[in-house]
């Protein structure tokens, strides 16, 4: 079912958001707590460094592979700083008919494009509804999609909708862009009757805003199969969290945003980077969370989802 | 202290023992233990596994829940008499919140599951408490509402401006049970207690009711008169001060939606609305007190999956002030 963390605020060190915290990202691909499956098909990260050459465009590293017995992950998570990042483990069904590679590995970004995205969700029946979706996406868009997964396509889908999908991002169009898309996916399935409930978080950045979601169509109409989707219960509608402050270091022994204003940090995550989850508040759901850094310190809007 | 005559003689003065024999009261004093801690001192943290009641005697304990950047919101201020940790005998859960102690206080540590124990034999004045510490719970579910209800600003940049949801044009319809709602009902949270044969003499006999996405199911300020269990989709309870609302809480599969206004005889403090297309379960309150009266271990699994849920709903209603707080909208507090 896929985890992810996205981070906007003042300088870190990846390792400090991917391997330190006592649940970091890293350990959510073998021990989720919020989740019953391990996501084992893959890890992804996309990091902005401000102070970077050529600091609008974000340095990545794919890799289909396991990140916890990944050493060059770990040695460059350890060196590289980043004022902004997405990084996810990729969770899928255990069956052959899943494509585990790296094509599929989340954050997407296509070429010539500064927005980029990851989810954490899953549309049911995607395939019967794959083909709808190509009318209302821009095929300039549509053909970079190199993957099979429903987020990639969303993600192509939401860009065709901004006027500008090349331009830095402008939050509050991509949030409009977001909620198009989500109406156009809510069409699409009607058309086709499906109606098993089926989660849509996701963030988007170009490294200087976040948007992020926490929504799900159909919720409490589970899939009839014992699936991982339908397998949760206590935590039946996908999970996000988040913790805005200023900077993010270790407070009395654990990773956290710091106490102080103007806020300048926010991490938002499919779920707490730490087992303490006190210093994290919920996402509602139904929502989006709209961050943005400015001169005068990080701003952020929560938005209700009325689909 | 010594937990014997000393701790009876508290327990005795506690308006949440008022009225149990003597050795109910002996039963439970024999299960305690003395607590006594210096000013700033922390009795639990938030999330610490609860395995025990805290009843003060002398002194002021503060309930705290922490919030990012070393912020806190202040739940509650606790003084002699009352008790702290109660989810902990009705529900098992973890910590909901952090207990500091605000000068020196003293009192008794009540074992959790000892208690337990106790209500699950013949003891009817362990089971009276458990009623009692339920009642509690209720008290602050609506509490914690109220509170939110008074918070509520658009002003404050942490309320969420909800709109509401287009009204349905079907409304509330009786349903026939589908031919696979048993095996259903065994998947989801609540029901997944009973045994096929426990959940047809329990609930067998009691309406199902489907609405469309947007149906008002009970109006802010209403008595309803059943227990609303949600068996698909979800029903969101919102609280509405002016033109501010704010969601209590999303209720899904195998949550309940009117513990407040059922259980506790009170009005409705909040509306309840189908969020998505629904199916509920409808149980009376007639039936509900028929079911209670039996006292046997059917009721003790339908009473723990009932505060299980309460606890739930506390826990839910306290995240939009918690969030409210963590922007720094007016009652923040900072962790000493």
């Amino acid at each position: 079912m896929c985890r992810f963390v996205a981070y906007l605020g003042e300088p870190i060190v990846l390792d400090e958001m991917l391997f330190l915290p006592d649940s970091s990202i890293v350990e959510q691909s073998v021990h989720p707590q919020l989740l019953s499956a391990m996501n084992l098909a893959g890890f992804g990260v996309l990091a902005w460094d401000a102070e970077s050459a050529d600091p609008n465009r974000p340095w990545t590293y794919r890799t289909a592979g396991l990140p916890f017995f990944d050493r060059n992950l770990r040695a460059l998570s350890r060196k590289a700083r980043a004022t902004a990042l997405i990084a996810h483990v990729r969770g899928v069904v255990l069956s052959d008919r899943e494509v585990v590679d790296e094509g599929n590995v989340h954050p997407f970004r296509f070429d010539g494009v500064p927005t980029t995205l990851a989810m954490n969700g899953d549309l049911e029946d995607f395939p019967t509804m794959r083909y709808d979706l190509l009318s209302h996406m821009r095929p300039e868009l549509a053909r970079q999609i190199e993957g099979t997964t429903d987020s990639e396509w969303l993600y192509a889908l939401i860009l065709s909708q901004v006027a500008d999908p090349t331009a830095p991002a402008d939050p509050d169009e991509l949030a409009d862009a977001t909620m198009r898309a989500y109406k156009i996916v809510r069409e699409v399935r009607a058309r086709h009757g499906l109606e098993r409930q089926s989660a849509v978080n996701l963030v988007l950045s170009d490294g200087r805003c976040l948007v992020a979601t926490r929504f799900a169509y159909d919720y409490g109409w589970y899939h009839d199969s014992w699936t991982f989707a339908g397998r949760e219960r206590a935590n039946d509608f996908t999970t996000l969290w988040f913790a805005q402050g200023t900077g993010y270091a270790r407070h009395d022994g654990e990773w956290s945003v710091g106490p102080g204003r103007p806020e300048s940090s926010i991490v938002i995550a499919s779920e707490p980077l730490t087992h303490d989850r006190s210093r994290w508040l919920e996402v509602p759901e139904y929502a989006m969370l709209v961050a943005r850094s400015g001169p005068s310190g990080l701003t952020t809007e929560t938005l209700e989802l009325d689909l | 202290m010594s937990a014997t005559a000393d701790t009876m003689a508290l327990l005795r003065t506690l308006p949440l023992f008022e009225g149990l024999p003597a050795e109910e009261i002996d039963n439970l004093a024999a299960l305690s233990q003395p607590f006594a801690l210096e000013a700033g001192q922390v009795l639990f943290e938030e999330g610490d596994p609860a395995e025990a009641v805290f009843i003060i005697a002398s002194g002021e304990i503060e309930s705290l829940k922490r919030l990012p950047g070393d912020r806190a919101l202040s739940a509650a201020r606790l003084g002699p008499g009352t008790a702290l940790g109660e989810m902990a005998m009705i529900a098992g859960v973890p910590r909901v919140a952090t207990a500091r102690a605000v000068e020196a206080t003293a009192g008794i540590a009540l074992d959790a599951r000892a208690v337990q124990s106790l209500v699950a034999g013949s003891h009817p004045g362990a089971r009276e408490l458990v009623y009692r510490v339920g009642q509690q719970a209720l008290h602050l579910l609506r509490t914690i509402v109220e509170r939110l209800a008074r918070e509520l600003d658009l002003d404050k940049r942490a309320t969420q401006p909800m709109r509401a949801i287009a009204p349905a044009e079907g409304e509330l319809a009786p349903i026939a049970p589908g031919p696979d709602e048993a095996a259903y009902l065994a998947t989801i949270l609540f029901f997944n207690r009973f045994t096929p044969d426990q959940l047809r003499e329990l609930f067998g006999g009691m309406r199902r009711l489907a609405a469309p996405r947007g149906t008002e199911l009970v109006a802010e300020g209403q008595r309803p008169h059943a227990l609303l269990f949600v068996l698909r989709g979800a029903v969101e309870s919102t609280v509405h001060h002016g033109r501010a609302a704010a969601r209590v809480r999303l209720s899904g599969p195998g949550r309940i939606v009117t513990h407040l206004g059922v259980l506790d005889d009170g009005p409705c403090p909040y509306d309840c609305r189908a969020r998505e297309r629904v199916v509920l379960l409808e149980a009376p309150r007639e039936q509900l007190l028929e079911i209670r009266e039996r006292d046997d271990a059917m009721w003790r699994l339908f009473r723990h999956g009932l505060y299980q849920d309460m606890v739930d709903a506390i826990v839910q209603a306290d995240r939009p002030l918690a969030r409210m707080a963590a922007a720094g909208d007016g009652f923040t507090d900072r962790v000493g």
